[in-house]
């Protein structure tokens, strides 16, 4: 092959693939839909039986002290925010368009998506320790306060609990997801440095 | 315009484009059919400012891009050193060997290489990667000089 004109003919005489049935496409683009639809809203539902939940226990239970109510309401609304942070549900919100961008805007998009999971694995995760650690601690002071004995153990366990998730579950978790963002950024960055160079 | 008639026109382009990113026939045929996907969910939003040409090139070239997220990044594939000793490789054996040399080449690159080698002209190039019109002509230029040599290399091995 002694020119590029050669490399195009031969290029363009490529066979392609049969391209697969155009039905059998749009049928699995409908399933796939179909499928989002039925996990967001499953997720949803977990989020309002989850409220609806919370709001039967403080209401419908007689609890004497306002630190027990606050205490399940924080355990809660960790779950809830876990449940948002992990699922998909943000992954919709930022959603990228393939269709009006160019590959580099596009590779942009990506590194920011990247960036912004970076932030909320980060910083959610503590946010989650956080609530759920105090969320608990007030929940127990109701049904322990009576008894010295039990109170020291309770918040003995509990605050024990805490720690180590704080110190030892929450780095290992965050310094995990980070490696893993952080090596996607750094593939991304050096596509786009390469599509850049001149 | 109709999608039926966009993916009977334009897939054999696109799965060459795909091929020339991954030179994996499974893994291409996914690939156009994911941009496929995108075409029929966005064509409503198409308006025609920009050519049918461009959009649906950005979408493919997007997704190629994109499976770097999904699977591990596409590997820049190695010439082997000791070829089989065929005399005159037949035309179907000298795409291969198109699409191995491709492969060889950084993943923008295969991007451009490609659409230099369906016909698209120097302007819509860059306006689907996004590069300044006067960056994408040095480059079109160095990319093909890069895979002629690659391909002349290849041949007389």
């Amino acid at each position: 092959m002694n020119n590029f004109e050669d490399i195009q003919s031969l290029w363009q005489q490529a066979p392609a693939a049969k391209a697969p049935d155009i039905k059998q496409a749009i049928v699995t683009v409908k399933n796939r839909r179909r499928l989002m639809q039925l996990k967001s809203f499953g997720l949803v539902a977990l989020l309002l039986f989850t409220l609806v939940f919370l709001v039967l226990i403080i209401t419908r239970y007689d609890f004497k002290f306002i630190s027990t109510r606050v205490g399940i309401a924080l355990a809660l609304l960790a779950i809830g925010a876990g449940v948002v942070v992990n699922s998909n549900m943000l992954g919709l919100l930022l959603k990228h368009n393939s269709a009006d961008t160019s590959n580099h805007q596009y590779l942009q998009s990506l590194r920011k998506y990247r960036q912004r999971a970076r932030f909320m694995h980060t910083y959610g995760i503590s946010v989650y320790f956080l609530l759920m650690g105090i969320g608990i601690l007030l929940y127990i002071y109701e049904f322990v306060h009576a008894n010295t004995f039990r109170m020291i153990l309770a918040y003995g366990l509990t605050t024990g609990w805490f720690l180590f998730a704080w110190f030892v579950l929450r780095p290992r978790t965050v310094k995990k997801q980070t490696a893993e963002i952080d090596d996607m950024i750094s593939k991304l960055d050096e596509i786009d440095a390469h599509l850049r160079s001149e | 315009m109709e999608f039926e008639k966009i993916y009977t026109t334009w897939y054999p382009k696109i799965f060459r484009l795909c091929m020339g990113y991954v030179n994996d026939e499974a893994q291409a045929q996914d690939l156009a059919q994911e941009t496929f996907i995108i075409v029929w969910q966005k064509l409503h939003t198409f308006r025609g400012e920009a050519a049918i040409s461009t959009w649906i090139y950005r979408i493919a070239t997007n997704t190629c891009l994109r499976s770097v997220e999904k699977s591990k990044r596409m590997p820049k594939a190695e010439l082997p050193f000791q070829l089989p000793d065929i005399p005159e490789p037949n035309r179907e054996e000298k795409i291969r060997q198109l699409y191995r040399c491709i492969a060889t080449l950084e993943e923008p690159d295969r991007i451009i290489i490609s659409l230099v080698l369906e016909g698209l002209p120097q302007a819509e190039i860059a306006a689907v990667t996004g590069l300044s019109e006067g960056n994408t002509r040095v480059k079109v230029h160095r990319i093909k000089e890069k895979l002629l040599k690659k391909l002349q290399a290849y041949e007389q091995l």
